[in-house]
This record gives C-alpha cells, structure tokens and sequence, in this order.
C-alpha cells in the first residue's frame, strides 16, 4: 500500500526495501554512516516544518528508519533539499550525486566522504524508487 | 647522491623515462586553422556563447598552468629533504619543464589566436578557481618551503601533493582538458587547441600517477597523514564543484553532468590510493595514465 513520502510508515517500507536490496547491500559494504534526508518545509502539501528520514546504515544493512524533525537529526551526513527535488530522485529521474554537484541537494557534514561512496548513495536512492509512494501532489 | 638500482628500477624512474620519451615543443603545434576559424567561431556563435566559454575555459587553463608553474620548486626540496629518493627528484625535473610549456602553450595561444596578451584571463578567475588554483596552492607550497620539522614536512607534503596532484591536476585538469577536447572535437574546431590540450592531458597522467603514488606510499608508512588529505578535499571539492557548474551556461559547450563524473571518479581514486575508502591499497595497480 503506498504511503505518503517522508511519514514512519514509508521510512518503514524503504527500510525493509534496502534490507532486501542485494545491489545496496554490494556499493554500500564500506558505508558506515547513518544518514538523514531532509525535506525542506513544504505547507502546502502537508509538511508545515522540514522533516527527516534517519537511517541507520551501516555496511550494507539498514538497521533503523525513523521519521524526526530536522532539529533532532543526529547523523553525521544530512542531505537536505525541497520536495520537487526528492520526487525526482524518489522517481529515479534525478541521481542524488547529480542533485548535490548541481546544488540541487544541500549537504551538510563530509562532502569528501559522501562523493568517495557516490555508488552507495545511488544505490541508496534507487532503493526509494521501490517505495510504493503516494505523491502528496498528485492526490 | 648515487642513483641506486632500486631507484632505477621503480615506477618513478619509469615515469621519468616516459617523460622523456614523450617529449613535446608548444612552440611547434600549427595554430594556422585556429587562426582562420576563431573570427568564424566569434561571428556565428556569439548567441549561443561559445566563443565565451572557449575564453573561459582556456583562461582557467592558463591561470591554471601558471600557477603550477611557480609553485612545484617546494616539492624537489622537499622530497630531497625528507630523503625520499632521487628517482622522484628526477620525475618532479621534467614535471617542472612540463608544466613550464603548457603555460607556454596557452600563452602562445592567447597571443597569436586570440590576439590577447593573457590579461584577460583575470575576469574569469571568480572566487572558487581563484582559491583552489592559485591563493591556497600557493598558501600550502609556501609552507612546503618553509617547514623544517621532519613531521610537519611530511604531513605538509601530503597536504600539498593532495592539493596540486590529486584536486588541481586531477580533478580539474585532466578533468577540463577530457571535456573541452571532446567539445572542440566533436564540433572540429580549433585543431591546434584540441592538440595542445591532448598533449598536456598526457603529460598530467603522469603527473596525477606520481602524486597518487606518492601519497599511498605516504599514508601507508603513516597512517596518521590520512586525515590530512582528506582535509584537502573536504576543504576544495565545493571549489572543484564551483568550477565546473560555471560553465553551465543555457547552451553549454561541454557535458557538464559527464565532466562532473569524470571529476568525481578522479578523486575517488586519489582518495582511494590515499586509502580513504578503507580498502587495501595495491601499489603496483597505481599505473601511469596514457
């Protein structure tokens, strides 16, 4: 059943996506670092104040995704960016990698670490794509 | 000081050997087609903005080239005081030539295609190549220079390798000469440029190999250097980003998506033989560049 984008229970189906993913698992065997999507504040569309998806990533396995404010993010690598810009990477129309060397993607924490596993964060985002996701937009 | 069989024998004595073997004069590159089409490129591109992103990008090339020109003489000095082999020594020599005749090159081309004495190369240094081309490269040899604690030599040398081998003539050399020779290229224009840049991007596989050995070599000894090339590059990848996004013009002369990948796989595998990655580095997979 799809679920709106960036609520506990699409973090819970993208969770088990990436679990399932052996592509993931395969680019993200060095990756060991928890990290957080950010959506910017979008009222329009339900989101009156930016939120974040927090995984819990760690070498290929996700072993946690929680929906927090993005006060409260506590990862070391956050990725932040306004909903057009997450619909289209969530779609697989734009690379996440892409998103952040065209400014598109705000990153906050090691950039050099983010860009030396640029495949892990591909793969990462094309797991999203797998999220049944009900566009709040489009309804 | 002796040159060892050892030396003789390694991969930087083979760099140095292709170095002369590769020899190449930019006085001798023919500009005569460049000459007649560059008026034609100014005349019936000027909407589209070519002719200015050709400018800019050689004038990047340029200010480039000079840059590293002046600031190589703080590694001979102190790879001879950190005792590291007069095989590198050798290589850094016919470095320091080259990087004097592709500053060579792109001011003969300023002067006689572009009928410019390469003063106007400054109105394209923007603060993003200005700080990672020539301000902080001039910062972190002039500390090269100067240090005489062996320690912070050494983790100065790893900062400034980093800096000039893996960020400059990696990421945005090679980078840029890759994308403005497919550009001119696939359009045919500009055969002495596309020569000249094809020359240069050689000559700075070279020098990209010696700067990725030598900073394996570095943080495999010392482990504890890790962290400062990864300082170099946290500190000029929004710099290397800058760069290129400025040539995202409305009708761009060169794949900005596929230069930016080509940087992006530059610096994953400096970052990779610096073992930033975590993986084993195998020194003997750190080949030359054609």
């Amino acid at each position: 059943m799809p679920n709106r984008p960036f609520t506990a229970a699409w973090a819970e189906a993208f969770q088990s996506v990436i679990e399932a993913d052996d592509a993931y698992r395969s680019a993200a065997a060095k990756w060991t670092w928890p990290v957080a999507l950010i959506l910017s504040p979008a009222p329009e569309l339900g989101f009156p104040d930016a939120v974040a998806v927090e995984l819990q990533l760690d070498r290929g396995r996700c072993s946690g995704a929680q929906v927090v404010s993005a006060d409260a993010v506590t990862a070391p690598i956050a990725l932040t960016a306004p909903y057009a810009v997450w619909k289209s990477v969530v779609r697989g129309e734009l690379d996440p990698i892409v998103g952040v060397t065209r400014g598109k993607i705000a990153v906050r924490g090691s950039l050099a670490t983010l860009m030396m596993h640029a495949r892990a964060a591909t793969a990462l985002v094309a797991c999203a794509k797998a999220v049944p996701t009900e566009f709040p937009d489009e309804e | 000081m002796p040159l060892v069989q050892r030396e003789a024998e390694s991969a930087y004595f083979e760099l140095y050997r292709k170095a002369k073997q590769l020899h190449w004069d930019p006085a001798t590159i023919d500009l005569r087609a460049d000459r007649a089409q560059w008026p034609q490129i100014r005349r019936d591109f000027a909407a589209e903005r070519f002719p200015e992103q050709i400018l800019r990008l050689t004038s990047l090339f340029y200010e480039g080239e000079e840059s590293v020109t002046k600031t190589l003489a703080p590694f001979c000095s102190a790879v001879s005081r950190l005792g590291l082999g007069i095989d590198k020594e050798l290589f850094l020599t016919t470095q320091l030539y080259e990087e004097a005749k592709h500053f060579e090159f792109f001011a003969r081309y300023f002067r006689e295609v572009f009928d410019e004495d390469g003063s106007i190369t400054r109105q394209y240094m923007t603060p993003a190549p200005q700080a990672v081309l020539v301000a902080d490269l001039e910062e972190v040899t002039e500390r090269l220079r100067r240090e005489d604690d062996p320690a912070r030599l050494r983790a100065t040398f790893a900062e400034a390798l980093t800096h000039y081998m893996g960020v400059v003539e990696a990421m945005l050399a090679r980078t840029g000469y890759v994308g403005a020779h497919d550009a001119l290229a696939s359009r045919g224009w500009l055969p002495g440029l596309q020569e000249g840049y094809r020359l240069i991007k050689r000559d700075e596989g070279r020098h990209v190999s010696f700067g990725m050995r030598c900073v394996a070599e570095l943080t495999t000894a010392h482990p504890e250097l890790k962290p400062v090339v990864q300082g170099v590059f946290e500190r000029h990848l929004p710099n290397v980003l800058a760069t290129v996004q400025e040539f995202d013009y409305p009708s761009p002369l060169v794949d900005l998506d596929k230069l930016t990948a080509y940087a992006l796989a530059q610096y994953e595998r400096f970052a990779a033989a610096a073992g930033l990655d975590g993986g084993h580095v195998d020194l003997d997979a750190l080949s030359a560049e054609d």
